[in-house]
């Protein structure tokens, strides 16, 4: 059971602070707003950084469903 | 080989007012990363293009910690704030930015909105009882940001005039000897040491107590870190914070057909401030970043050790993404843009300079309609950004 990772893109403003600090999980796409990489694995320290820094808390790291 | 003098210096001249500095338009056209001689007499690749100037704001083989610690290229030969955020990389960086980020959230800024409402009518209250003209830099624009960053960090409403001193040698490119720089930025330090201590012995629910927590009961920043955190936090919060707000005020009486756009329909206050963020010229250069590998950069090789230098002024006027960037159009739909930066960096009061400038200019529009300017502003120089001095303005 892993946590999961969940970003509201709606909310996101493309600051670009989640790719600058967990590069691993998170990327900006063309229309320059974040998204999840495919390759992205369980979340750790980085993206945890990268949740408590984003200006629009868009990012929210959920507990595993029980 | 490059000669010495063959290379392009940079940052450019300044130019009083905030419009599209022509070099950078040509260099976006034509060589869109280009060696440049620095003042330090180090070399350094600008690029101009939104997207390289993107990349290198996020991408982390960028470096700001190796652009201001042990040897290599520089900007000035002094390196001021070495143990600051802006100085630091994730996830060092990382450990710094979450101290104060939850107080300056999107919801933070929007809670602290009408406050900011109350400051800005109190302020345009007293100065509409002075007779016109006035310099609305030291009754307005200045006013109201160092208020709001003194409430946030829970400091006493300090003297604005020092801070500016001491704003401008922090920014200075050639304005200021590296020995004057040095001597401002000591200043500046034994007056936080001083502001830290009293909060120490009465803390409070603020910004500063909170950082002064984090430093003596968690121990996740140094002394050092703290005051160069108390130094950016000042300089950003007010400095450039009063410097943009005066900057767009002066861009929409530069044409007085903008400012009654905005007096007519104030509902276009929010997306005109995106667009004249977006436009307005107000940084020259760029915090310098250094590659820590070998890389290719818009088809140009970068090797390990080089210097970058990537404007945001210049990504915000890119024909690839902006139709027609060289217009100010208030009626642009809110456009995406770099003023605040990109990345690691990514201006951490952007949120809440938002909602101040709205602020500002909702207040501005309903309490003087008639503004209008009343001289030309006196503009600074030598500096990494432009912002008028003054700006005398009648009503």
């Amino acid at each position: 059971m892993t946590e999961r990772i969940e970003l509201d893109r709606a909310l996101c403003i493309g600051s670009g602070l989640c790719a600058a600090t967990a590069p691993g999980h998170f990327a900006l796409d063309a229309d320059r707003r974040s998204r999840l990489r495919e390759d992205a694995g369980a979340p750790d320290e980085r993206v945890e950084d990268a949740a408590a820094v984003c200006p629009v808390e868009a990012i929210t790291i959920n507990a595993p469903a029980v | 080989m490059n000669r010495k003098e063959d290379l392009l210096p940079f940052p450019f001249p300044s130019r009083d007012g905030l419009g599209p500095l022509p070099e950078f338009a040509e260099l976006r056209r034509h060589t869109p990363v280009v060696k440049v001689r620095l003042p330090s007499g180090d070399t350094a690749w600008l690029v101009t293009r939104h997207a390289d100037v993107r990349r290198v704001l996020a991408d982390p083989r960028f470096s700001r910690s190796r652009a201001t610690r042990g040897e290599g290229p520089r900007i000035n030969r002094t390196t001021t704030l070495p143990d600051s955020i802006l100085a630091a990389d994730p996830p060092d960086h990382s450990r710094l930015r979450k101290l104060i980020a939850p107080a300056l959230t999107g919801r933070r800024a929007e809670a602290m909105r009408s406050s900011i409402a109350l400051l800005t009518d109190d302020l345009l209250m007293k100065l509409a009882r002075q007779p016109s003209p006035r310099d609305l830099v030291a009754h307005f624009t200045r006013p109201l940001p160092l208020a709001v960053i003194c409430d946030l960090l829970g400091t006493p409403r300090v003297d604005g005039e020092r801070l500016d001193a001491w704003n401008e040698a922090l920014r200075s490119v050639t304005a200021r000897s590296d020995a004057e720089v040095t001597a401002a930025v000591e200043e500046m330090t034994d007056y936080l040491i001083g502001l830290i201590a009293a909060k120490r012995a009465d803390p409070a629910q603020d910004m500063l107590s909170a950082l002064i927590a984090a430093r003596d009961e968690g121990d996740q920043l140094s002394e050092g870190e703290l005051i160069s955190f108390c130094i950016v936090l000042l300089a950003g919060g007010y400095g450039t914070t009063s410097n943009r707000l005066a900057g767009l005020v002066h861009l929409l009486l530069e044409q007085p057909e903008r400012y009654a756009l905005l007096c007519r329909e104030p509902a276009l206050i929010p997306s005109a401030v995106e667009e004249l963020l977006r436009y307005a010229q107000a940084t020259l250069g760029a915090n310098l970043r250094v590659a820590t590998e070998d890389t290719v950069l818009g088809g140009v090789k970068i090797k390990e050790g080089e210097a970058v230098i990537a404007p945001t002024s210049s990504a915000n006027h890119d024909e690839h993404i902006y139709p027609e960037p060289d217009l100010l159009d208030l009626t642009r739909a809110a456009p995406s843009h770099l003023a605040f930066g990109h990345g690691a960096h990514f201006c951490a009061g952007a949120q809440l300079a938002r909602v101040q400038i709205q602020e500002a200019l909702t207040g501005l529009t309903r309490h003087f309609p008639s503004l209008h300017a009343a001289a030309r502003p006196d503009w600074t120089s030598g500096l990494t950004t432009r912002a008028p001095r003054t700006l005398p303005v009648g009503w």
